[in-house]
C-alpha cells in the first residue's frame, strides 16, 4: 500500500494465510506465512517473486528476520532456518523443539534469539546455527513472544505470566516480573525503558526512575529544651538546599502524639526509596518514648 | 713553463722538457744571432696528447703537479662512461709523459639527466672534489687509500655540468665516479587500506574508519598528514608519525552517516606534501561504503521487532532491574506488541482499540476504536501510525491533531481484513500480510 493514501500498489498471493509480518530490506520483501510452509522473497517495487524456499510442514512459521544477507525463520517442526537472502539457498537449520513456531527470531551480537514451542528461549550462533544456550521461560507452554534485545539483555514474554530479562551471553535470568496473565506480545525497548503488553489488559513500563536524591526527616521535640533543640535542627536542615520544608515533619510537644509520630514516619520516611536520605530526630528530656 | 719563455744563452744549450708545452706538433728553434740555421723537429705524439673533446665526453686535463697548476700536460677524451681509473703504481699516460705519482686531473663533461635525485659515488686515492653545476658536492682533498664517498643531489631535467678534480700523491692511484638515480630510495606513502566499523553501517550511525598509511618506499618518511573526505567533501585530518620504510600507521576518524546508499570515503596520504616521495601520484585511496537506508539507530522502537528487518535489537540501554515505572490499563488482552516513538507508546488491544500512551507515565494521549480486534503491532513512521485490525487497515496521525483524545484518521483501507500481521513501513510503502 502507498504510505500516504492506502492505495494498493501490488499484492502477492501466498500458499497459506499470511498472518506473519513481512520483513523489508535491500529492495526485497520477505514473507514467511504462518500457513503454507514456504519463505517467499518478492521484489519490493513490483511484488514479483524472486525466490521461494520450502521450510517444512504446512503450518507454523514465524515472521522472518533479515540480517547480514541472511533470512532467519522459525518454523514447524521446531526448527530455525537460515536462508541466503539473495539466492534463497539453505545455509543451516537448528532444532529448537516443539512444533509450530510463533516467536520471531531476534538477531544481535552474532546470535539468534528465539522462543520455542517447547517452552524455552534459545540462543543460536548466527553463522553456524549451533545452540549456545537455552532457558526455560514458558513454564512448559509454547513461547509466543518474540525476544527483544538491547544492552546485553534478551527480553521475552512468557505464558507463565512473566516477562524475563535474560543475559544474552549465557541465558541466565537477570530479572523477571509477573504480570496478571500470559505475555504473548513482544517487548519494545526505547530510551532505556522496556515496554510490554500482557493478556491481563495492561501495558507495563520498566526502567530506572530518572529522579534526584530526596531528603526526608521526621523531627520530634517534647519539653524544654528538647522542643527548642528540635526547632534548631529543623532550621539547620532548611538552611541547606537539599532539605525541603514539605519533606520534613516537625512535631513539637502536644503535636508529638503517638499517632502523629507513627503517621509521619509512614508519610515522610516511608516515601523514601533506596537512593534517598532519611533523618529521624527525637528529643524528649527525660521522657520515655 | 712554456717553451717560448726559454731564452737560452749561447753555449748553454740544455735539454728542455717539452712535456710542458701546449699542444704542438712541430718545434722550430731559431737563433737570434743567426748562429745557426733554424732547427726544426716534429714532436712525437704531441698531437695525441691534446685532444679536442666534445662537451658531453669526459675532458681529462692531466697535470704533472698535484694542484692543477699551470697548463695540462695532457688533454684526453676519457669517453662517456663512468670514470673508472685504477692506475695502480703506473702513469695515466707514459706516452704523454704523465707522472705515475704527484699528478692531478680535472675531468669535465655535460650530462643529460631526467629529473630526480642522483646519488654520486666516488672512489679516490688520493684527493678528489666533485662539482655539479659548479656546486661542490664531494670535497675530499687529502691523501688517502682508496675510499668511497657518496652524495645525493636533486637534479632538474636537462643538461648538467660535472667537474671532478683529482690528485695523486704517491703509491697507488684510483679515480672513479659513477651515479645512479635514487628515486627508489625515497619514502613513498600510500593508503594501504580503509576499513570501517560497523561493517554494515546504517543511516545515522557513527562509522569509525581505520586508515592504514604505509611507507612502501625504501627510505624513512618524516611526519605527515592524512586527510579524509566523504563524497569529495573534506571531513578531518590526522597527523601521521614518522614511518620507517615498510612500516604502517593506523589512524581513525569517525563520521556520522548523515546520508545513506553508496558513500565514497577517500583518504589522502601526505596531504600537505610534507614528505618528498619517490611517487607523488599514489597517495589516494577511495572505498565505497554502503550505508543502509534504515533509521535503525533511533532509540525508538517504531514497529514490530524494531525495524523493517525485524532484528528485534535496539542500541538503547535497557532496564537492569524489574522496577516498574508505570502500568497502564488498556481495554483487553494485548497480543499486540507495543511500539515506541517520540515519547509515545502505541499498542493495540483485543478490545478493538489502538492506544497512544505517554511514554513517561503511561497516561492516554489518544485512543481510536477500529471496531475489530487489534492483534498486530502498529508501525509508526513519518508522523503516521499504521495499524491493522480484524476489519481493516488504518493510518492515523501520530499526534492528536484535534486535541480531543481521539486518534485522527488519515486513511483506511477496509478491503484488507483479518489482519494479524504487523505492518512494515519503509520507503513510502506499507507491507502487510493478510
Amino acid at each position: 500500500m502507498d504510505e500516504n493514501t492506502g492505495n494498493l500498489i501490488w499484492s502477492y498471493e501466498t500458499r497459506g494465510r499470511c498472518q506473519t509480518s513481512p520483513a523489508v530490506t535491500d529492495g526485497k520483501v520477505f514473507i514467511s506465512p504462518f500457513w503454507g510452509g514456504y519463505i517467499y522473497c518478492l521484489d519490493e517495487n513490483t511484488g514479483n517473486l524472486i525466490w521461494k524456499y520450502k521450510i517444512g510442514g504446512y503450518e507454523g512459521a514465524s515472521s522472518p528476520t533479515v540480517v547480514n544477507d541472511r533470512v532467519f525463520v522459525a518454523s514447524y517442526p521446531g526448527k530455525v532456518f537460515c536462508i541466503d537472502e539473495n539466492y534463497g539457498s539453505y545455509i543451516w537449520s537448528s532444532e529448537t523443539g516443539g512444533n509450530s513456531a510463533y516467536s520471531t527470531p531476534a538477531v544481535a551480537y552474532g546470535k539468534v534469539f528465539v522462543g520455542s514451542a517447547d517452552g524455552k528461549t534459545y540462543c543460536l550462533d548466527e553463522i553456524t546455527g549451533q545452540k549456545l544456550w537455552s532457558h526455560e521461560t514458558g513454564g512448559g507452554y509454547p513461547v509466543l513472544s518474540s525476544p527483544a534485545v538491547a544492552d546485553g539483555l534478551v527480553f521475552v514474554g512468557s505464558p507463565d505470566n512473566k516477562i524475563y530479562a535474560l543475559s544474552e551471553s549465557n541465558g541466565d535470568i537477570v530479572w523477571s516480573y509477573a504480570t496478571g496473565d500470559s505475555v504473548s506480545s513482544s517487548p519494545a525497548i526505547a530510551k532505556g525503558k522496556m515496554f510490554v503488553g500482557s493478556s491481563d489488559g495492561k501495558v507495563y513500563c520498566f526502567g530506572s526512575k530518572p529522579k534526584e536524591t530526596e531528603y526526608w526527616a521526621v523531627i520530634v521535640g517534647v519539653r524544654k529544651p528538647g522542643d527548642e533543640d528540635a526547632k534548631d535542627i529543623y532550621s539547620a536542615l532548611l538552611s541547606s538546599s537539599n532539605w525541603k520544608d514539605d519533606h520534613i515533619r516537625l512535631l513539637i510537644n502536644e503535636d508529638a502524639t503517638k499517632d502523629n509520630i507513627h503517621s509521619s514516619i509512614i508519610n515522610y520516611l516511608g516515601k523514601a526509596d533506596e537512593d534517598d536520605v532519611c533523618l529521624s530526630y527525637f528529643s524528649s528530656q527525660d521522657m520515655e518514648v | 713553463m712554456l717553451l717560448e719563455d726559454v731564452s737560452p744563452t749561447i753555449g748553454d744549450f740544455t735539454y728542455y722538457n717539452f712535456s710542458y708545452a701546449k699542444k704542438i706538433s712541430k718545434v722550430v728553434i731559431s737563433s737570434a744571432e743567426g748562429a745557426f740555421d733554424d732547427f726544426c723537429f716534429e714532436v712525437a705524439g704531441g698531437g695525441d696528447c691534446f685532444e679536442t673533446v666534445p662537451s658531453d665526453h669526459w675532458k681529462g686535463e692531466y697535470y704533472n703537479n698535484m694542484n692543477l697548476e699551470g697548463s695540462p700536460s695532457m688533454v684526453r677524451d676519457d669517453g662517456t662512461g663512468f670514470l673508472n681509473f685504477d692506475w695502480g703504481y703506473t702513469s695515466p699516460s707514459t706516452k704523454c709523459g704523465i707522472n705515475s705519482d704527484f699528478f692531478s686531473v680535472r675531468w669535465t663533461r655535460s650530462v643529460y639527466f631526467d629529473s630526480g635525485t642522483r646519488r654520486f659515488t666516488a672512489t679516490t686515492d688520493d684527493g678528489m672534489r666533485l662539482y655539479v653545476d659548479g656546486s661542490l658536492l664531494i670535497d675530499k682533498w687529502f691523501n688517502q687509500a682508496p675510499t668511497t664517498y657518496t652524495a645525493d643531489i636533486d637534479l632538474t631535467a636537462g643538461t648538467h655540468t660535472i667537474k671532478v678534480e683529482y690528485y695523486e700523491y704517491d703509491q697507488t692511484a684510483v679515480a672513479k665516479l659513477s651515479w645512479e638515480k635514487v628515486g627508489e630510495n625515497k619514502p613513498d606513502l600510500i593508503i594501504q587500506d580503509i576499513s570501517w566499523n560497523p561493517e554494515n553501517p546504517k543511516e545515522g550511525e557513527n562509522i569509525t574508519y581505520s586508515v592504514k598509511v604505509k611507507n612502501i618506499g625504501k627510505a624513512s618518511a618524516g611526519g605527515s598528514t592524512v586527510k579524509y573526505y566523504i563524497d569529495g567533501s573534506y571531513i578531518a585530518s590526522d597527523s601521521v608519525p614518522a614511518l620507517s620504510a615498510g612500516s604502517i600507521s593506523t589512524q581513525t576518524f569517525t563520521w556520522t552517516a548523515n546520508k545513506c546508499g553508496n558513500i565514497q570515503v577517500k583518504a589522502v596520504a601526505d596531504a600537505t606534501n610534507a614528505v618528498d616521495e619517490s611517487n607523488e601520484g599514489n597517495n589516494e585511496r577511495i572505498e565505497t561504503v554502503r550505508v543502509i537506508c534504515e533509521p535503525d539507530t533511533y532509540e525508538d522502537w517504531p514497529m514490530f521487532h524494531h525495524d523493517p528487518r525485524h532484528t528485534g535489537y535496539s542500541t538503547s540501554t535497557a532496564p537492569k532491574t524489574n522496577r516498574i515505572l508505570w502500568i497502564s490499563e488498556i481495554g483487553d488482552c494485548s497480543h499486540s506488541s507495543p511500539v515506541v516513538v517520540n515519547g509515545k507508546v502505541f499498542v493495540g488491544s483485543d478490545d478493538g482499540k489502538i492506544y497512544c500512551l505517554n511514554e513517561n507515565d503511561g497516561s492516554r494521549i489518544w485512543v481510536y476504536e477500529t471496531g475489530g480486534s487489534v492483534q498486530s503491532s502498529p508501525a509508526v513512521v513519518d508522523g503516521m501510525v499504521f495499524v491493522g485490525s480484524t476489519i481493516g487497515f488504518y493510518a492515523f496521525h501520530e499526534e492528536d491533531i484535534n486535541n480531543d483524545g481521539i486518534g485522527d484518521l488519515i486513511w483506511k483501507n477496509l478491503t484488507i481484513k483479518d489482519l494479524w500481521s504487523s505492518p512494515v513501513v519503509t520507503n513510502g510503502k506499507v507491507f502487510v500480510g493478510a
